[in-house]
C-alpha cells in the first residue's frame, strides 16, 4: 500500500474553510465509506484510508474547488 | 421550568403549542403571538404584548397582540434604546410603575401616553448564550398595572418563549440535517448506479469504475454526480 500524502488534502481543507463534518458530507454523497473518524484520522495522518477512498476525498474537496471556478487543483493519488 | 407556577393553566394550551411546532410547522411568529396572546389575557393589567427578538444586532418584533405594542417596541429601536432593549441587554426585569415619572427614555414614554400606555413590565427571554436574545414587553393601560406577582407569571411567560425559539431552532436543525442527508443518498444512489453500468460494460472494478467517472469529472469540468447522471440516462435510452 503506498504512502499517501494528505497534507495538500488538510490544506486544502483549511482553504475552502470547511469543517471536516461538511467535508465529510461531501464525501458521503460522492460514495464514500469510510467513518467521520476515520476521515479524521486520515487526514491527521494518525491512520490511512485505502487508495480509492482518498481519491474519493480528493473528489469532494476538488468539486468545492469546482464552486470557485478552479477545475481540480488537488492532485489524486493516481492519475 | 420556574418555582411558582400561576401560569399553570395555560399548561396544556402550551404543551399542545409546542407539540405543534415540533412536529407540524416551523412558523416561529405564530407560535411565539400564541405565546404573547397567552401572556397578555394571564396577566391583568396587561393590555398589550409583544416579544422581541434580536439576531445580531437587530432588534424586530416577531410577535404582538395589539398594534400599539410593535408601535412602541419600534419607538425603542429607532431610539435604540428603551426599557426592552435595556432589559434584553442587562438581563434583568424592568417594570416600570409609572412611564411618566420615568425621565430615562423620554421619546418612549411620549409615545405611550399617546396610545394610552402608563406602564410597562419588560422581562428578559432565557435563552441559551449566542446570537440571539430577546424579550417579552406587557404594556399596562394604567399607572402600576403590574405587581410582582406579574413579574412571576412573566417571567413563565418569557420561559414559555423560550423553549419555543428552542424548539423551532431544533426542529429546523433537524429537517436540514434530514434533507442534506436526502440528498447525499441521491446523490450515492446515482453514483452507484452509472459505476454499476462501467463495471457492466467494460468488466471493471468498482475502484476502476469511481476512477473512469471522477477522470470524466476532471476532463469535463463537471461535478461527478453530473457526469454519473449523464452516463446514467444514456443508458436508459439505450447508447
Amino acid at each position: 500500500m503506498t504512502v499517501l500524502d494528505v497534507a495538500p488534502l488538510e490544506a486544502a481543507r483549511e482553504q475552502l474553510d470547511i469543517s471536516l463534518g461538511d467535508l465529510w458530507g461531501s464525501y458521503f454523497a460522492l460514495g464514500g465509506s469510510s467513518s467521520l473518524a476515520a476521515v479524521g484520522r486520515h487526514l491527521a495522518g494518525d491512520d490511512q484510508m485505502s487508495d480509492v477512498q482518498h481519491d474519493v476525498l480528493v473528489q469532494a474537496l476538488n468539486e468545492r474547488f469546482q464552486d470557485r471556478d478552479m477545475n481540480h487543483p488537488v492532485a489524486y493519488s493516481r492519475p | 421550568m420556574f418555582e411558582k407556577s400561576p401560569a399553570e393553566p395555560f399548561r396544556e394550551e402550551f404543551d399542545a403549542l409546542v407539540r405543534t411546532v415540533v412536529t407540524a410547522t416551523t412558523d416561529l411568529n405564530s407560535a411565539l403571538t400564541s405565546v404573547a396572546r397567552m401572556g397578555c389575557s394571564g396577566i391583568d393589567g396587561c393590555t398589550a404584548a409583544s416579544i422581541t427578538l434580536i439576531e445580531g444586532a437587530t432588534p424586530t418584533t416577531v410577535a404582538c397582540t395589539e398594534g400599539i405594542a410593535s408601535q412602541l417596541d419600534q419607538v425603542q429601536y429607532d431610539a435604540r434604546t428603551g426599557p426592552c432593549l435595556e432589559a434584553i441587554r442587562t438581563q434583568e426585569t424592568l417594570r416600570i410603575e409609572s412611564l411618566a415619572a420615568d425621565d430615562r427614555w423620554a421619546e418612549f414614554s411620549a409615545a405611550a401616553a399617546e396610545v394610552g400606555v402608563r406602564s410597562s413590565l419588560s422581562m428578559p427571554l432565557p435563552l441559551p448564550e449566542g446570537n440571539i436574545s430577546g424579550g417579552l414587553n406587557l404594556y399596562g393601560g394604567g399607572i402600576g398595572s403590574f405587581d410582582e406577582a406579574d413579574e412571576k407569571l412573566a417571567a413563565g411567560f418569557a420561559s414559555y418563549a423560550a423553549a419555543v425559539i428552542a424548539n423551532v431552532a431544533a426542529n429546523r436543525s433537524a429537517q436540514e440535517l434530514a434533507e442534506h442527508l436526502q440528498k447525499a443518498m441521491e446523490s450515492r444512489g446515482v453514483i452507484e448506479q452509472a459505476k454499476g453500468i462501467l463495471i457492466a460494460r467494460q468488466h471493471c472494478s468498482a475502484d476502476e469504475a469511481f476512477d473512469i467517472l471522477r477522470r470524466a469529472s476532471q476532463r469535463e469540468n463537471r461535478k461527478l454526480r453530473e457526469v454519473a447522471e449523464s452516463l446514467v440516462e444514456r443508458a436508459r435510452a439505450g447508447e
